[in-house]
């Protein structure tokens, strides 16, 4: 096969996957690790996080050694080049332990909820900037700064399409994703930027109304403009990528259900309702658990949702989703401590039992991170069972 | 004379207004009931990890709870008298472990502990296995709670475990881990006495363990 | 801020419209002159440095 074929059949393999209506002609295998994939190419976490052609000798060692149907995170997960090249970075990456570590830091004081959502563009501006920038906070911030920032994104978005390019025509890997569109509900925006874990906790039991007030505003800056692009693209998948559309969510794991219901859900459905209008794929990440909303789900139609699980049973959302279709399945625990058998064991069982009228693909449950997170040698051994077992 | 019980329950309900009203009015004289009123508001927090564990509340709501049981407090201390008639507490500690700087999970435990008579002594985040040790000793506190998030958190705790038999102090400390990636397979893997994702259940285990020392 | 047009950039809308008007952006030629399109190019810059 040439790259190109491999690539269009690579394709197919995930999207007959995801159908649930045709058994794809192997299970197809993804890679979801990230900076693991560094350390394991024997380079420094910021060595490859701050110079690209590191990155992209990282990307191709590690399809290289590997041997996988798709690759996830390319380098695009800790982009620091950019915010650093306003003077500070909210990631911390410690090179002895191997580890980034995120530095969580609102933006908005639950007091500033209504002063907000009066004008989100100002706040970020004034407000959000200073808290995140010194040089902002101490309006030394200069045209030239800003024009370094610019020429960084320019240099990060130059390497996300040559890399993606690299491993489309020299190792044939489809994309990922192919979004048409992307609406950032703004309840998972409050969750990771402008209040934090902790002050989101606080502001849905305090001042509801100013967090409707906020939600909305950040709602129609950030979310409804994705989803009229969404709304407005052409109907049918990007059927060169893997899926379509990636919606990855973290606030569920702080809300009880009366506030998923509430705040979360009708954004969600919306955007699930555009995407089966579409006939389009997305892959949802729940982080955590998403075992408390499955019966949102249930009336899904087939071909619309690829649900990753990360601690939920995979086997119980068979049961339990019929309609939905799985990626994941691999332990990290059992890559970074299992032996090599119980590993491949682990993929038989899975290929055995979730796979074998399609509707499963292959991946780690959580994102891959630190060095002990797998032993490459039981990566190794998954990886050439599922070349054997599928062909 | 203040209605405790309904100080208890406004707690339980997260009803910040009413629990900060009512706080007041017990300080509107000094405090002299000062001891009771915090008992209520223990008892409040007891039911909010009820709620947690039916399912009606969660992390969000227990992050809210300790928030207002920290305000409580500091609306009591200065009439609350140290060591209270409750009679001296047992000690704990807590942290989140080597190269992990997540302490949410960690903050919410420390609140139902504290709630639960636990005089919790909390190391922050980041915590080397020596420093843990160290501290245990010189406090002699024979329980550890370690938190972690991350992954790697589960080889810094089995490291702590470790640091402990080095010391030669392991048979006389009992280690409970929790944390997102924490499941039966970490607890054997890291050799602690016990796991849990629950902070309910971390008050139950641990009180169980205090009992046995006594 | 930028002392020769004694602008504030850490001011909006003025920051906005000083840094549309004098940063050289990576646009298609079609609308690199377009102030509303620029406007949102760097608007967009400052939600993603404001979410890193």
């Amino acid at each position: 096969m040439t790259n190109e074929e491999l690539r269009i059949y690579r394709a197919k393999l995930f999207r007959d996957a995801s159908s649930m209506e045709r058994k794809p002609d192997k299970i197809p295998h993804m890679s979801f690790f990230v900076t693991w994939k560094i350390l394991d190419a024997g380079y420094k976490l910021s060595e490859a996080m701050n110079d690209y052609d590191i990155m992209e000798k990282v990307v191709r060692q590690h399809q290289e050694k590997y041997g996988f149907d798709c690759i996830l995170e390319m380098g695009a997960r800790n982009a620091i080049r950019i915010p650093m090249a306003l003077g500070n970075c909210s990631y911390y990456v410690n090179d002895e332990a191997g580890t980034v570590n995120y530095l969580d830091k609102a933006i908005c004081e639950h007091d500033e909820l209504r002063e907000m959502a009066a004008d989100v563009k100002k706040f970020f501006w004034e407000k959000g900037m200073a808290r995140k920038y010194d040089k902002w906070a101490d309006k030394t911030v200069t045209l030239e700064d800003m024009q370094k920032v610019v020429d960084e994104q320019s240099i990060f978005l130059q390497y996300m399409g040559k890399i993606n390019k690299v491993m489309q025509d020299e190792y044939g890997l489809p994309p990922y994703a192919a979004p048409k569109g992307y609406g950032y509900i703004a309840l998972d925006f409050m969750f990771n930027t402008v209040r934090g874990i902790k002050g989101l906790s606080v502001d849905m039991r305090k001042d509801k109304g100013a967090l409707k007030e906020a939600c909305d505003a950040l709602n129609e800056l950030f979310y409804k403009p994705g989803i009229e692009a969404l709304r407005n693209a052409p109907v049918g998948p990007d059927m060169s990528a893997a899926f379509d559309y990636d919606l990855t969510l973290l606030c569920h794991t702080i809300l009880n259900n009366r506030q998923f219901a509430e705040y979360l859900w009708p954004y969600m459905k919306e955007t699930f309702d555009v995407l089966a209008e579409k006939k389009m794929t997305v892959r949802l990440f729940m982080e955590g658990s998403s075992k408390r909303f499955w019966e949102y789900f249930k009336d899904l139609p087939k071909g619309l949702i690829v649900l990753h699980p990360e601690q939920d049973d995979v086997f119980e959302v068979r049961r339990e989703l019929p309609n939905v279709a799985i990626l994941g399945g691999m332990p990290v625990s059992l890559l970074g401590t299992g032996t090599k058998q119980q590993c491949i064991d682990r993929v038989k069982c899975l290929f055995d039992e979730l796979g074998q009228d399609g509707g499963f693909m292959l991946t780690q449950d959580k994102m891959v991170s630190f060095r002990n997170d797998a032993n490459p040698e039981n990566v190794r051994a998954v990886c050439d069972f599922v070349r054997e077992y599928n062909g | 004379m203040a209605d405790f019980e309904a100080l208890a329950q406004a707690m339980g309900d997260l009803d910040e207004d009413t629990v900060k009203e009512m706080l007041a009015e017990v300080m509107a004289d000094g405090g002299s009931e000062a001891q009771q009123a915090m008992a209520a508001c223990q008892k409040g927090m007891d039911i909010v990890g009820k709620l947690f564990e039916e399912g009606e509340y969660f992390v969000g709501d227990l992050i809210y709870a300790g928030e207002l049981m920290t305000d409580a407090v500091g609306i009591l201390k200065d009439a609350l008298v140290k060591g209270g008639s409750e009679g001296p507490k047992t000690k704990m500690i807590l942290c989140t472990v080597k190269d992990d700087l997540h302490d949410i999970g960690k903050n919410i435990v420390k609140s139902i502990l504290e709630a639960g008579g636990f005089e919790v002594l909390d190391l922050g985040i980041d915590v080397p296995a020596e420093k843990i040790v160290e501290e245990a000793k010189a406090n002699d506190i024979h329980i550890v709670a370690l938190s972690g998030v991350l992954t790697l958190a589960i080889d810094s705790m089995k490291e702590t475990v470790e640091a402990f038999r080095e010391a030669g102090m392991r048979d006389q400390m009992k280690i409970i881990i929790g944390g997102a990636p924490v499941n039966a397979q970490a607890c054997e893997y890291t050799g602690a006495d016990a796991w849990t994702t629950s902070p309910q259940e971390t008050v139950k285990i641990c009180s169980g363990w205090a009992a046995q020392m006594q | 801020m930028d002392e020769e047009k004694k602008v504030d950039i850490t001011k909006y809308p003025e920051g906005l419209e000083y840094l549309a008007e004098n940063l050289n952006l990576p646009l298609p030629p079609a609308v690199s002159d377009n102030m509303e399109v620029r406007k949102n190019y760097v608007f967009n810059l400052i939600s993603t440095l404001v979410r890193q």
